[in-house]
Order: structure tokens, then sequence, then C-alpha cells
């Protein structure tokens, strides 16, 4: 990580997003994309931090002393990746839209960490969960679109009595029953 | 209390085995801490789908998260639709603030039962999922609420809206008077009284043959929760036949479920449940398959297709049946209650399938 990456501050969103801290992780989910996110507590603690104060170094040193590991630096910007890509972050844009560049597999290589070690560093997890859509009498058009066949099999779209979702290519979208 | 005993059916019959697993791991599941789980990785993987159809998965998890199994894949995959129930809770909260505060503002006051009322009876919000939040309102006050809900902010909402509670056999008078002011987000809103929710969940849960796990755990929750106050005769008052239904959901949940009764209901409100009762029950939560979650009878017959498949999914289950026809639940053998609710809901559907034909959705 470069010195001027180390001294950015990045803001975290905030708007229309629905959080709920668990015992060992954070859920979020996103109004506008209508996507469900689970942070892993490196993350979370990543994420709180994004205040716009808070320097990526600060933070780093704050993940290293929570999970007393070395490069912590390296863990943030991996935690910033995934958050950017979630889009849970607002600027700035060179984290924003960064490419990733350390991958959450090289950090782990990088760090030498296997087993349950491998749990502590950042995740970011979109949650998808295909049974539960399927137990619904009715789906919402994004829930369907959150799908892949096999699982749109014509169940019927809320509110909308001649649509059902079904497989198209590999996804699933909305169409007539 | 009663101590918790493991629950046995009384029969001593295992005749669905599918819907003993489900039995095995819902028993006590709403306790914090919940029951150690005693279900192999396989069982499980046998029975995950089952759970999560019938909106049992979270509380599968609950029952697993500190157990070695749960890092096998059928438990992950209960883990995230709980995860997704956490949050669709929130979401529903949301919605509820909503719905109210459109009533409120056509002068409207609704009463809230089941779904999210039920949600507060387990540890964590993601436990009992619900798809809608039904609300109920004094039947003169019907149409100003349907109208009320009628605009864009209302529809998501996702409001199903009855009135009043001809079921529980009690004034709306008499149910408002009873009902709970509880906080949800930022507004007040009334629920139920205790007695009256827990008839109302008994009522509901045996009106829909007891399908979902679910219900039956909403009622052992309830049982378990219950304040020294509670008036069970409050909540056994009415005709004798409905009466017979709530002690029945009550021992069911006690003998299917390990639910802690309290004593003196226990003693002198529960009767002995007919053998074919628990039976029907488990049997219920082995299928895979439901009318209600399946294209609807009218939308089956206007495609051409898999129309013997809905009809066989609507075969009334002896429970249905007889809670259908009004009928005692002892130890008559069920098929004629069967036939007899067959004949009433075909009769039924045929005085609306003209009409159905043309406009019915695809659901239920």
């Amino acid at each position: 990580m470069t010195d001027e990456l180390a001294e950015l501050m990045p803001l975290a969103r905030t708007t229309d997003l629905v959080v709920e801290a668990l015992r060992d992780e954070t859920l979020v989910y996103d109004l506008r994309r209508h996507k469900a996110h689970c942070l892993n507590r490196a993350a979370a603690l990543v994420w709180r931090s994004c205040d716009g104060r808070t320097t990526v170094s600060a933070t780093a040193a704050l993940l290293e002393g929570e999970l007393q590991l070395s490069s912590g630096k390296a863990l943030v910007r991996s935690g910033l990746d995934q958050l950017a890509r979630a889009r849970l972050l607002n600027g700035p844009p060179e984290i924003r839209g960064a490419r990733p560049r350390y991958s959450r597999r090289a950090v782990l290589r990088a760090l030498g960490l296997t087993g349950a070690a491998a749990l502590l560093p950042p995740l970011v997890e979109t949650v998808v969960s295909p049974v539960a859509a399927e137990a619904a009498s009715c789906l919402t058009p994004a829930q369907c679109r959150a799908l892949a066949p096999p699982f749109c099999s014509g169940q019927p779209i809320c509110g909308n009595p001649t649509s059902c979702c079904r497989p198209r290519r590999l996804s699933c979208r909305q169409a007539a029953c | 209390m009663l101590p918790s005993a493991q629950a046995e059916l009384p029969t001593g019959r295992v005749l669905s085995p599918r819907g003993e697993l489900v039995r095995t791991i819902l028993a006590g599941s709403w306790r914090r801490p919940p029951p150690p789980p005693s279900i192999s990785d396989d069982a499980l993987a046998r029975i995950a789908p089952l759970l999560a159809r019938t909106g049992s998965a979270g509380l599968a998890w609950w029952t697993l998260r500190d157990a070695p199994s749960s890092g096998s894949a059928a438990a992950l995959g209960l883990r995230q639709t709980y995860r997704l129930q956490t949050l669709e809770a929130r979401l529903h909260e949301r919605r509820i603030e909503q719905a109210i505060q459109l009533l409120r503002e056509a002068g409207v006051e609704p009463l809230l039962a089941k779904g999210w009322a039920a949600a507060q009876l387990y540890p964590e919000p993601g436990l009992r999922p619900y798809g809608d939040i039904d609300l109920w309102v004094r039947s003169s006050d019907h149409a100003a609420a349907l109208t009320a809900l009628r605009c864009p902010v209302g529809q998501r909402c996702r409001v199903d809206l009855h009135a009043e509670f001809p079921q529980l056999d009690r004034s709306w008078d008499e149910l408002y008077e009873r009902s709970r002011l509880v906080r949800v987000g930022g507004v007040d809103l009334r629920v139920l009284g205790l007695e009256d929710h827990l008839r109302l969940l008994c009522l509901h849960m045996l009106k829909h043959g007891a399908w979902r796990p679910i219900w039956l755990c909403d009622i052992g929750a309830a049982l378990e929760s219950l304040p020294p106050d509670f008036d069970w005769d409050v909540c056994l008052r009415g005709p004798a036949r409905r009466v017979e239904w709530v002690r029945c959901a009550v021992g069911l949940a006690r003998e299917l479920l390990g639910a802690r009764v309290e004593a003196r209901a226990a003693g002198s409100r529960e009767r002995r449940l007919p053998r074919w009762l628990g039976a029907a029950v488990l049997r219920q939560w082995a299928d895979a398959e439901h009318y209600m979650v399946t294209p609807s009878m009218a939308f089956a017959l206007r495609r051409g297709d898999r129309i013997l498949k809905a009809l066989a999914l609507r075969w009334p289950n002896a429970i249905q049946a007889t809670v259908g026809l009004g009928g005692p639940f002892n130890d008559v053998p069920r098929l004629p209650f069967q036939l007899g609710e067959c004949v009433l809901r075909t009769l039924a559907f045929a005085r609306r399938a003209p009409h159905l034909m043309r406009t019915s959705a695809p659901s239920v």
C-alpha cells in the first residue's frame, strides 16, 4: 500500500441500507440494488471505521489489535476492495472504483493463513438463498432476478396476476406465465 | 411448569421418517439456548429443503449454530436463509410503520396478529419468517382501510387486510379492549391480547391442516412465554367445538415439540389427542409441496396442464377436513370428513370458477 492510500479516509455509505448486527457478523441490505451482504467481524470493523475521519493506516492498526495479526494494511485494503465491490462505500474514488489489487485469496496466501485463521481476514459475502425464495408463495421481481435456474420454476410474481419467475438462459426473469 | 420431556408420539410408531426428523430438530427450538440438536448431517441434508420451504430454516439454524454439524453444506444453506430472514424482518418493520401511518391518517386503527406478533415470541427476529403483514380492522372501517392502502406506498407494505375476527367468537370491542400497545420502530401499534392471540394461533394452524411446522412452534413459544396472569378462561371461552380444537393444538405442541405447558393448563385444559392426529401432522411436515404455495386451481385449469397434480395437492388432510366441516377431534376415522370437505370445496370452487378462470392470480 502506498503512503498516499494509507492516508485516505474512506467513507461508508449510510443511505438506503438496512443494517443488522448479529453475534459474530453484520448483515446489510441494500435497498437500492436489493442485495443482501454479510460482513464478517473484520469486514464490519473496517466498514465501521469508514467514517471519513479515520485513515486507512489507523484502521489497519485497529484491525491488527483486534485480530492479533500483522499486515493489517493489506487486510484493510482487501476489506475496502470487497466493500467497494458491494457498493457499501462512498468515495474516495481511488478506493470505491479501484480494481481489486488484493484479492482475499492473495491476502490469505501472503499472510500464510490457513484453517480457522483464514476466517479472520475481512469477508463480504453476498447472501442468496434459493430455497428461501422457493418457500415464498410469490416472488418480487427483484427476488426473481436474484435467482438462477433451476430455482425459478414458474413461481408467481407478487401482485402481478400474469407474471411468473422463469428461467431465461442462465438467469431468472419475470415473464408471462 | 411441567418437565420438558423429549417429545414422543402417542402411537410410538414412526409413520413419517422425514416428518419425524423435522419434529426432532424443531422440538424446543424457540428457546434461548435451544436444546442441542440430535440429528446427523445426512438426515439434515434430507430435510433442509423442507425446512426452508416451510419457514423453519431459521429455527433449525438456531439449534445447529453451536453444534459440530454447523459447518455442513445443509447447515450453511439454513444459515443463509436465517440471514435473509433477519434482514427481511427489519424490512417488514419498516413496512409495518408505513402501513400503520397510512391507516391512521385515514382514521382507521388496526390490530396486528400472527406474522410479526408471532415472531416476537422468539429470541431473534430472523427465526420466524412471515411473508405479509396481517392487519385486522373493524368491519365498518374495511373499505376505508383498503382505500388508504391502495397508494403505491401502501401496495409495497404487503398488508393482508382482514375485517374483524369471526373465527375468534369475540366482538371487535372486546378484542380491542384486551389488545396491547407495542413499539415497532417509530410507531406504537396494537396487537391482540395474549389470550386472544394464542387462540388465533391454534385455530389458524388447524384450519390450514398444520402443514407449516413453524405454526406449531409459534404455539410452543407462546405457551412457554405466558405470564402468570394469563387467563385461560378468556382464551378458552366460546363454542365447545372450538375450545376442543384449541386444547388439541396445545396438546400437539406439547406432544410433538415438547412445549412446556403450564401445569394449570395441562391439568384441566388439555385433552387426550386422537391417535391419528400427531401422525397426520408429521405426514404434512414431510410433504415437499403444498397447495398453498403452488399455482391456484383456476390457474392450473386455465393452463390445461398440471391439473392432476393440482387436484392431488388439494386432497384435504385429516385436520383441515375436520376443521373445515366443524367436526370433533376424536378417534372416528377421518375419511368421511375428507370426502365431505372435498365435496364442499369443489362446489365452492365451481361457483366461483367462471370468474376465477378469467381473473385469478397464479398464486393460491
